[in-house]
């Protein structure tokens, strides 16, 4: 027995079926009903399987996109404590003056940038180093486009409220001076 | 936002204020932070005074530190990455930096002390604010009788 079907153009076949909708088309058959019902489950687990992995890849991007965000946040609030370090190591190298530890807090939301220094200084070179911090602040917006707020602390001959401090900047720099 | 006239007036209030106390070298403290917020007032006075500010070297027209991130927007500029979440101080500390800097000093100064204060526990020492607020507030009336055409004076005794 011929299969005509074989013979039949695709186009043509497809041309005159595909004019009915998909429901329409499975009356064409009989048990229509189990046809139907065959049709509609393949339809949900298709789109089933095809929401899982836009999902999954809506998330793994988003997800990519925040840890990189998070990466340079925190590698920018990093940059700028060395920094500081490094630039207060030599502008203050025969000085009274010593960066005892520097602290900060992370708002991965908002990602502000506020960090304190807590230094030993004479009142001279306390005036340096407030000068310093702003230039690095305005030198942080113009070149990583992020506002930074910058303080510092001289802890000569007074008392800290350590907790206090520790509560507002929880997270301290390992760092040797 | 206040008027310019607002600002002067709320200055020269908080500078008085400033007066009445400053000498007894009791409330030092708050010296620093009467200091502090009078010099808030000079500067936003002499913003809108100015009417136009620089911000990374373009010119934009903004007459309160708190309209900085909308004139920031409307001229098309890079916008920090985190600057809404840029308090009020934060926003007027950039204008401060890059628009006024004979006073930069002086603002930062004060701003840097009001804000660690507590963690001081408000402890302060007589020569303490004497270096601190005293030239501080003297230079920055000074900038803006010269600057802004005010008329303030303090009398620390």
């Amino acid at each position: 027995m011929t299969n005509r079907i074989k013979y039949h153009e695709g186009s043509k076949l497809s041309g005159d079926f595909s004019n009915f909708l998909l429901t329409q088309q499975v009356m064409l058959y009989q048990n229509q009903e189990d046809l139907l019902a065959l049709v509609l489950d393949f339809i949900k687990a298709k789109e089933e399987k095809a929401k899982k992995e836009g999902i999954l890849e809506v998330v793994e991007k988003i997800t990519s996109e925040i840890k990189k965000q998070m990466q340079t946040y925190v590698d920018l609030v990093t940059k700028i404590v060395d920094f500081i370090y490094a630039t207060a190591k030599e502008e203050f190298k025969d000085k009274d003056l010593k960066i005892l530890v520097s602290r900060t807090n992370f708002c991965f939301e908002t990602k502000g940038i506020n960090i304190l220094f807590i230094i030993d200084a004479s009142f001279e070179n306390e005036l340096t180093f407030s000068t310093m911090l702003h230039e690095v602040s305005q030198m942080v917006l113009e070149q990583d486009n992020f506002i930074s707020e910058l303080f510092y602390l001289n802890k000569r001959n007074i008392e800290l409220d350590e907790d206090l401090i520790m509560n507002e900047y929880p997270f301290q720099r390992k760092i040797e001076y | 936002m206040p008027s310019e006239k607002l600002h002067i007036a709320q200055a020269s209030h908080n500078l008085s204020f400033l007066e009445s106390f400053y000498s007894s070298y009791n409330y030092s403290d708050w010296s620093i932070t009467v200091a502090f917020y009078s010099s808030i007032h000079i500067v936003e006075g002499a913003i809108c005074f100015k009417k136009k500010i620089k911000y990374l070297g373009k010119d934009l027209e903004v007459s309160h530190s708190d309209q900085l991130p909308g004139a920031i927007k409307k001229a098309g500029l890079t916008v920090p990455e985190n600057l809404l979440s840029a308090s009020h101080h934060s926003l007027r500390g950039l204008i401060v930096n890059e628009n006024f800097i004979e006073i930069r000093e002086q603002y930062n100064l004060l701003y840097s002390n009001s804000r660690t204060a507590r963690y001081r526990q408000y402890s302060w020492q007589k020569h303490e604010v004497e270096l601190i607020v005293k030239p501080a507030i003297k230079e920055i009336i000074k900038w803006s009788n010269k600057e802004c055409a005010t008329t303030f004076k303090i009398d620390f005794k």
